[in-house]
């Protein structure tokens, strides 16, 4: 087992132990004793029994063996079952609810061998078993990855496609995030250096505005200072109050400057790093994950991540600095009356804790009601013809009318919550100050305790003002900080997934080639649990025109996928020109392979453009001979701006067949020596399916071309047909050699799209 | 009400198919005169407004060889071979208490006692319980289990607290 695997190991015990409560792996004591059973081999695979025949939640384990199969039930410690490998003629899965029942049945009639029940959750690890038995009683032996891996991937995946990186911890991914600070050191230590003096710039007035007080104006009233020290110190002051202002806007800019900017590059540098990294990704990746996810992932969980870097942090440190400060100060200036203040903070803090859970919860319970106001609107207005249809615009508006009025008190509830909060609270914060002020002014009027001057009550009175925003800073800590973690979670996830094997470097290069296409006993699975395809071999010559038939899901795309190099073959090898693909450089090999889908793909971008994707130093000459020969320079010439029209976002200012025409022109510009046509002429109408099959017929002359079609007129001048059905190669010839099999798939296909044609044209 | 078998497009009475369960666990139905059975499984097609009504059995195919429109329609034997069919085929995990809910990164955290037993599960942020008609609450989990949650005056204060966002 390699470091990485033992990694995922560890990971996926980790996930399943903390998200879904269940043993991360096959306990300890099992394994000794089936190690001794079996003289000394270990399980093949295993998966977590949780229902016993009561259908109550129970400890269970089912092990494969390399002879026998193992159930083992905490509820019958005693009672370990082995059931040999040898016996087993038949497995069948009955599906509940939450609930699927598997039976290992012997001879036919008999009662069962073994039968298990469990839930949705241990499906998949349950499936492999199954999947391997059942193979073995087809006649087909398989060789599972390590039973470890295994069972933490099957078990494992429902959270891992859920969730963004799991199991990780909030103040490692704060960590990593701040190191995207290392190459702007220098202005991070500048912003904060700034931001840092500006807090502390704040506290300086209101001790000035006690020390004139104090200094001048009571000296001023009592005729104690005459009128030149008076001047001079007023100056003074004034000045060194401008002095002040001066220098914290001068804080303030650098501060909003340097740490703005330094958001925007660490977004920056996030963006491009998170897209290359895409870029190297497998289709298996992009096929798991939505696409939405994938671009909010680039757009705005990077701008929520600049916003958090640029002020989140900052205002989070500084409002802590700036609660310690003034707690300082008010207890220096007077510890009496700076305890009346500082003591409630925790309280404060506290509520403030309280009132977002009680929002949270709220705003949780508004946001489902609006969701369910925007699903009427996005039912009915798509929908409008089918409401005016059935006169149904009444029992709409009702419906609207009713999502409307809960949303609406759902809203109450949470204003009636935060309105009712931020008064109680600035009351309480009032009745201190109050308190503060009861107690201090009796000691500034001499006439009880420790005397206490006018200047020093005045700058108390100002710093005791400056309270409230760090604290409803501080209160908001939780939720900035679990936004932005979030966010940091799922870019990071993307970062920190590996490029599959399919994608990585140090492979054989394939230069020129010719074309040949090999299948040696191609097994492959999308999911690591069922095979789209079973042990497929066969053998395309280079220049050989090659039709795929077979009913829908047999796996025909899932074929040339392959050849183009998606997807690994799970076993067997795919080979090109005698070069397994599993070893070879996929960019060269790519370079030399077209493809025309059904649904065809443009980029936002101009006509020239897109025909020029895959060869962008063609000259103007062969852009136009690629569009004639695809039956496209007609309708592009008719377009006001030709070649240059800029087609949108994935070509949508096109029709279907026109997006298809310069797909094929592209193709033809691209030249390669494989071609795949998967149903490309699908969902067009008669005349086009004529002009693009005309195209098609200048584009497949002398390359190697693997067709699927719909319709099987249009493979009529292919070589040679491969008909698939279930993930097998059924039937392989000539159409006329198909057509003669007695009950053969081809044959039922054609007559059923015969009697069809037949059925219409009637 | 009455069950409807299909035969060749015909449609023939309740009283022509018959339900028995093989030594092997294999549920089979016996249709007119055929004494051997075809294997068939069983499907709700109202699982949640009439749970006992409307269940299509279908043979290995899927193909629907019969509607049982009323468990009470069929025989005695029949009957009960099926209704202990369906307590498999509608087995929910039900939940009795919520002793936490939390919301973790994209995923909300269940950790609940079911009449099975105690249970962690995970749902999606925007997976919400929806509101039956009987007045419980059915969600769905990440892995694809479904559980159904007591009507709100049936749970403990703390649980009642728990699902309130979601109540109404």
């Amino acid at each position: 087992m390699n470091e990485k695997n033992t990694g995922q190991i560890e990971l996926n015990r980790a996930v399943i132990q903390r998200y879904l409560g269940q043993p991360g792996s096959l306990p300890e004591q099992i394994v000794e004793q089936v190690v001794t059973r079996w003289n000394g081999d270990r399980p093949v695979l295993y998966a977590y029994i949780d229902l016993n025949d009561e259908l109550t939640f129970n400890e269970g384990w089912l092990v494969l063996g390399p002879r026998e199969v193992l159930f083992v039930s905490s509820d019958r410690v005693e009672d370990w079952k082995y059931v040999s490998r040898q016996d087993l003629k038949q497995i069948r899965e009955v599906n509940g609810l939450s609930c699927t029942t598997l039976v290992f049945l012997g001879s036919s009639g008999k009662e069962p061998l073994l039968q298990v029940h469990y839930t949705k959750r241990q499906q998949r690890a349950v499936e492999n078993i199954r999947f391997v038995l059942d193979q073995e009683l087809e006649g087909y032996s398989t060789s599972p990855e390590d039973a470890d891996w295994v069972y933490g991937e099957s078990v494992s995946r429902g959270v891992k496609d859920a969730q963004a990186s799991v199991a990780g911890n909030q103040l490692a991914v704060i960590w990593r995030l701040l190191k995207y600070f290392k190459p702007y050191k220098r202005d991070v230590s500048l912003g904060f250096a700034a931001a840092l003096a500006l807090t502390l710039i704040s506290l300086v007035p209101p001790f000035l505005t006690g020390y004139v007080v104090d200094q001048i104006l009571k000296p001023v009233e009592s005729g104690g200072m005459d009128a030149e020290k008076m001047i001079q110190l007023a100056f003074a002051i004034v000045g060194g109050l401008g002095l002040l202002h001066v220098l914290r806007e001068l804080c303030a800019w650098v501060r909003l400057k340097k740490l703005a900017f330094l958001g925007e590059n660490v977004a920056y540098d996030l963006r491009n790093q998170l897209y290359s990294h895409l870029q190297a990704m497998s289709l298996r990746f992009f096929s798991k994950k939505q696409t939405g996810s994938i671009i909010s992932r680039v757009s705005s969980d990077t701008d929520r991540l600049w916003d958090f870097v640029a002020f989140g942090v900052v205002e989070m440190t500084l409002s802590v600095v700036m609660l310690i400060g003034l707690a300082s100060v008010l207890i220096a200036l007077d510890w009496q009356l700076g305890l009346v203040m500082t003591l409630p903070v925790p309280i404060f803090l506290w509520a403030y804790y309280l009132h977002g859970k009680a929002i949270n919860k709220r705003f949780l319970k508004a946001w489902r009601k609006w969701s369910s106001l925007t699903a009427v609107l996005s039912d009915t207005i798509p929908g409008m013809k089918v409401v005016k249809a059935f006169n149904q615009e009444e029992r709409e508006i009702g419906r609207f009318g009713r999502a409307n009025q809960s949303t609406l008190e759902t809203f109450h509830d949470v204003h009636r919550i935060w309105t009712s909060f931020w008064p109680l609270l600035m009351f309480s914060f009032h009745l201190i100050t109050l308190i503060v002020w009861a107690m201090a002014l009796p000691r500034v009027m001499g006439v009880w305790g420790a005397s206490l001057t006018t200047g020093t009550f005045v700058s108390f009175l100002m710093y005791m003002g400056m309270f409230l925003h760090p604290l409803e800073v501080i209160g908001q800590i939780t939720r900035m900080m679990n936004r932005a973690v979030s966010s940091a979670h799922r870019v990071f996830e993307v970062i920190d997934t590996e490029p599959h094997a399919e994608e990585q470097k140090n492979r054989q290069k394939m230069k020129d080639i010719r074309g040949e296409v090999t299948f040696e006993n191609v097994s492959f699975s999308y999911d690591g649990v069922r095979d789209n395809l079973k042990s497929v071999s066969f053998e395309i010559k280079s220049g050989e025109m090659i039709g795929l038939v077979g009913p829908s899901g047999a796996g025909k795309t899932t074929i040339t996928n392959l050849v183009a190099g998606f997807y690994a073959a799970t076993s067997g090898r795919v080979c090109v020109d005698g070069i397994d693909l599993a070893e070879a450089e996929l960019g060269s090999y790519r370079r030399q392979i077209g493809m025309v889908l059904q649904e065809p793909f443009l980029f936002h971008g101009s006509i020239l453009e897109n025909i020029r994707y895959g060869n962008q130093v063609a000259g103007y000459d062969e852009v136009l001979e690629a569009a004639i020969a695809a039956n496209a320079h007609d309708f592009i010439c008719r377009l006001p701006l030709g070649y240059e029209t800029v087609v949108g976002e994935r070509g949508h200012t096109l029709s279907g067949g026109e997006r298809q025409r310069v797909s094929i022109a592209r193709a033809i510009l691209h030249n390669p020596r494989v071609l795949i046509l998967d149903e490309a002429t699908s969902n067009v109408d008669t005349e086009t399916e004529r002009k693009i099959q005309s195209a098609l017929d200048r584009l497949i002359d002398g390359r190697t071309v693997i067709a699927i079609a719909h319709r099987l007129s249009t493979l009529e001048r292919a070589d040679r047909l491969l008909v698939v059905k279930e993930g097998k190669l059924v039937e392989e010839g000539t159409h006329a050699e198909l057509l003669a099999l007695e009950n053969g798939v081809y044959r039922k296909l054609h007559e059923m799209q015969t009697e069809l044609h037949h059925a219409f044209a009637v | 009400m009455e069950t409807i078998m299909k035969e060749s497009g015909a449609e023939t009475h309740l009283d022509r198919v018959r339900l028995r369960r093989r030594e092997d666990q294999v549920l089979l139905a016996e249709v007119g005169a055929d004494k051997l059975g075809v294997p068939v499984t069983v499907a709700r097609c109202l699982p949640w407004l009439a749970a006992d009504q409307f269940i299509s059995l279908r043979d290995k195919d899927g193909n629907e060889i019969a509607l049982v429109r009323d468990l009470s329609e069929l025989d005695t034997d029949s009957r009960a071979v099926l209704e202990k069919e369906l307590e498999f085929v509608k087995f929910c995990l039900r939940v009795t208490k919520l002793d936490q809910l939390k919301q973790d990164f994209e995923l909300r955290r269940w950790e609940v006692q079911t009449h099975a037993g105690p249970r962690v599960f995970q749902t999606l942020l925007d997976d919400w319980p929806e509101k039956m008609s009987d007045g419980s609450f059915l969600i769905r989990d990440i892995c694809g289990d479904f559980y159904q949650i007591v009507p709100m005056h049936e749970l403990d204060t703390k649980s009642q607290e728990y699902l309130w966002s979601f109540s109404d």
